[in-house]
């Protein structure tokens, strides 16, 4: 998923909210002023680009292929939030994520490492703790919810532009909020240096 | 037990044409763990509640279910007892009753799993080799003295 060609690219990440009982996404993600804001700190699910058309068009609408997706999809209630994070960050995610069973031991449940849930999906889709929601939250410099209306607005998710052309939406990162979280993610040391040495993050020892 | 939203699910079983409602862990149900990856099954047995019920049972299936429902007998809640929990928490002008929304039903008669797990995770892939699993809801499938749901002619879930 992650993308070893521009290490200051940004990636995007995904996370769709709402549906029809009893499939439906509960809406802990909202969107002010371009950023994520958690409506609620719990354990969230996001995932990449593949993962998210899947699980849109398999599970939420059941129709196989954006062609069949049903005029009155509006109905559905479907948000998609579109979430732009530097590559760093889904370095971070990758090598930090854990097996989906790997939940038990004390250590991993007090840290709350993400983790690498059904691998029989397409594309790679994460459980975030609160904590790693928090390092997401910090870490999107752009955020956008797509509401599902028409299939259309399927079709637009995949056509899109880098954010680095439009670098007005760019919001620059709070290193001082980032390392903070980062601490309380507990992210290993010889990673937090990798930020330093290869993306020059101005990472603080202990979140200060 | 008390469901708690995406860990602890409220799961039918169907078997001998009787059914009957548990709660428990979600991962207690993926009926084949041969499915996962070595690591992953490590993982699994590390936790001591999944240990315990699906020791020697690798496989969920007709032939290990009179056992494996021998194990979960304290996982069994009545229709009355789960009707109660969300009548419960309804009172107490809480929100969020998602978890009390049946999850899986696994019908050990017709061979066949459903689904309506809401978050990434698919049941429906885990079955037996002479399994069909099913991503869809179930609630047709449930007969009106199972539903719990249902108190007075009202659906509490809705």
């Amino acid at each position: 998923m992650a993308n070893n060609n521009d290490k200051m690219a940004y990636q995007r990440l995904f996370r769709i909210q709402g549906g029809i009982e009893p499939s439906r996404s509960r809406e802990y993600l909202t969107i002010v002023n371009d950023r994520i804001k958690a409506s609620i700190w719990k354990a969230i699910y996001i995932g990449d680009s593949e993962h998210m058309l899947h699980f849109l068009l398999n599970k939420r609408l059941k129709a196989g292929k954006i062609k069949n997706v049903p005029e009155d999809v509006s109905k559905y209630g479907l948000h998609v939030i579109e979430m732009y994070v530097p590559y760093w960050f889904v370095h971070l995610l990758e090598n930090c994520a854990r097996s989906q069973f790997d939940t038990k031991e004390k250590g991993m449940k007090k840290v709350g490492f993400p983790k690498l849930v059904d691998k029989t999906m397409p594309g790679h889709s994460y459980e975030v703790s609160r904590w790693w929601t928090a390092l997401l939250v910090e870490s999107c410099v752009y955020a956008k919810d797509n509401p599902i209306k028409s299939k259309e607005d399927i079709y637009s998710l995949l056509e899109y532009e880098e954010i680095e052309k439009h670098p007005e939406l760019i919001t620059p990162l709070n290193m001082e909020k980032l390392s903070k979280v980062m601490d309380e993610c507990q992210i290993p040391p010889e990673m937090l240096q990798k930020l330093r040495d290869v993306w020059g993050l101005d990472i603080k020892e202990g979140g200060r | 037990m008390e469901p708690i939203y995406d860990e602890i699910i409220i799961v039918g079983i169907n078997w001998k044409n009787k059914l009957n409602w548990y709660v428990a862990d979600k991962f207690l149900w993926i009926m084949n763990l041969e499915m996962l990856s070595k690591e992953d099954i490590e993982n699994y047995f590390q936790d001591e509640e999944l240990r315990n019920k699906r020791q020697n049972i690798k496989v969920l299936s007709e032939e290990n279910i009179e056992m494996f429902l021998e194990r979960i007998q304290e996982n069994k809640l009545e229709e009355n007892e789960l009707r109660l929990k969300i009548l419960n928490r309804i009172e107490k002008e809480d929100e969020e009753i998602d978890e009390y929304y049946p999850t899986l039903l696994l019908d050990f008669d017709n061979k066949i799993l459903y689904s309506q797990y809401p978050e990434p995770f698919s049941f429906e892939n885990y079955v037996p080799e002479n399994w069909e699993g099913k991503y869809e809801s179930f609630f047709d499938n449930i007969e009106d003295e199972n539903r719990y749901w249902i108190y007075k002619d009202r659906n509490l879930l809705k």
